[in-house]
């Protein structure tokens, strides 16, 4: 099973966006996809349909064989799990992630993981097999977090797979359009592709959908489309 | 061979090609021209990212350097 951690470098790039239409993308291919909500804000199922009063989760239960009952499969055949409602259950993400890469799929298959962007890479046991993409939006205070981020990164004894992505760019802002410039050049680890500023992105989500979806020939779809075929690209070099 | 100091804000060219080699995946080389003077004017504009850039000192990069990936 194929480990990919989203977070956000700091709250609000829309990461958790990004999870769901990433997963949709890969699910293309034909391949299973598990996505599973680590966020205690429990907002990754309004994105793959599940109803707002659901709020129930893998924390409201003792252990993952008892939450089995919710795991849900959206309209495209991705199955999410989402967090639940019990924000206390936090300190137990390396147990719920652990026991979700023992369930019964193939090795083809893709965990995609929608982490909180406030907890740090500690609490997650990262291995060489891992990737984990690091959401970014081109503005100076994300100027300022990737720099911290690579001087923890040089301290690391562990290594996996550690990728910049740039999310929401809007290439008609002037700051955008130079960070990015200066970041392409100056910033290691940056993924070489970014999601473009679209607004099909918010609206797929009113329509608790996700772009792939409700644009297939929109800007945003041919951004996840892209995403989904390198990761696999990064993917097939762990292995 | 540069040596890195645990808790130092300095990142050395030796420590950006450490840091694709573990984190960034297999090695991939190619040529990337590098407009330095726009780069340094961006850096300039904007006093935040100049902040950084003084403290996370990186050594000076030179136009047609070949940038390993």
């Amino acid at each position: 099973m194929r480990k990919i951690y989203l977070k956000g470098i700091k709250g609000g790039t829309g990461a958790t966006a990004i999870v769901a239409n990433l997963a949709c993308a890969l699910k293309k291919s034909n391949t299973n996809v598990i996505v599973l909500d680590l966020d205690p804000k429990n907002d990754l199922g309004l994105h793959l349909g599940l109803s707002w009063e659901h709020n129930t989760g893998w924390s409201n239960y003792n252990s993952l064989n008892a939450a089995l009952a919710e795991f849900h499969c959206d309209s495209d055949g991705v199955i999410f799990l989402p967090f639940g409602s019990e924000p206390s259950r936090l300190n137990e993400l390396q147990t719920v992630i652990r026991d979700c890469e023992q369930l019964k799929v193939d090795d083809n298959s893709w965990l995609l993981l929608d982490c909180p962007a406030h907890l740090d890479l500690d609490h997650f046991n990262l291995c060489a097999d891992d990737i984990f993409l690091e959401v970014v939006n081109c503005d100076a205070t994300c100027h300022s977090f990737i720099y911290k981020r690579l001087l923890k990164l040089n301290q690391q004894t562990n290594h996996w797979q550690h990728y910049f992505l740039v999310n929401r760019y809007n290439s008609a802002s002037e700051l955008e359009f130079d960070l990015l410039q200066l970041w392409q050049s100056e910033v290691p680890l940056l993924a070489p592709l970014y999601i473009n500023k679209d607004e099909v992105i918010s609206e797929s989500t009113a329509f608790r959908n996700v772009a792939v979806n409700c644009a297939p020939y929109s800007v945003a779809n041919d951004d996840f489309e892209t995403l989904a075929g390198w990761l696999v690209s990064r993917a097939t070099h762990n292995d | 061979m540069t040596h890195v100091v645990k808790n130092s804000t300095i990142l050395t060219q030796y420590d950006i090609t450490n840091l694709l080699r573990r984190f960034g995946g297999k090695n991939q080389q190619y040529v990337e021209i590098v407009d330095v003077q726009k780069n340094l004017q961006t850096i300039n504009k904007y006093p935040l990212i100049k902040d950084v850039s003084s403290s996370v000192h990186t050594h000076a990069l030179s136009q047609g350097r070949t940038k390993s990936n």
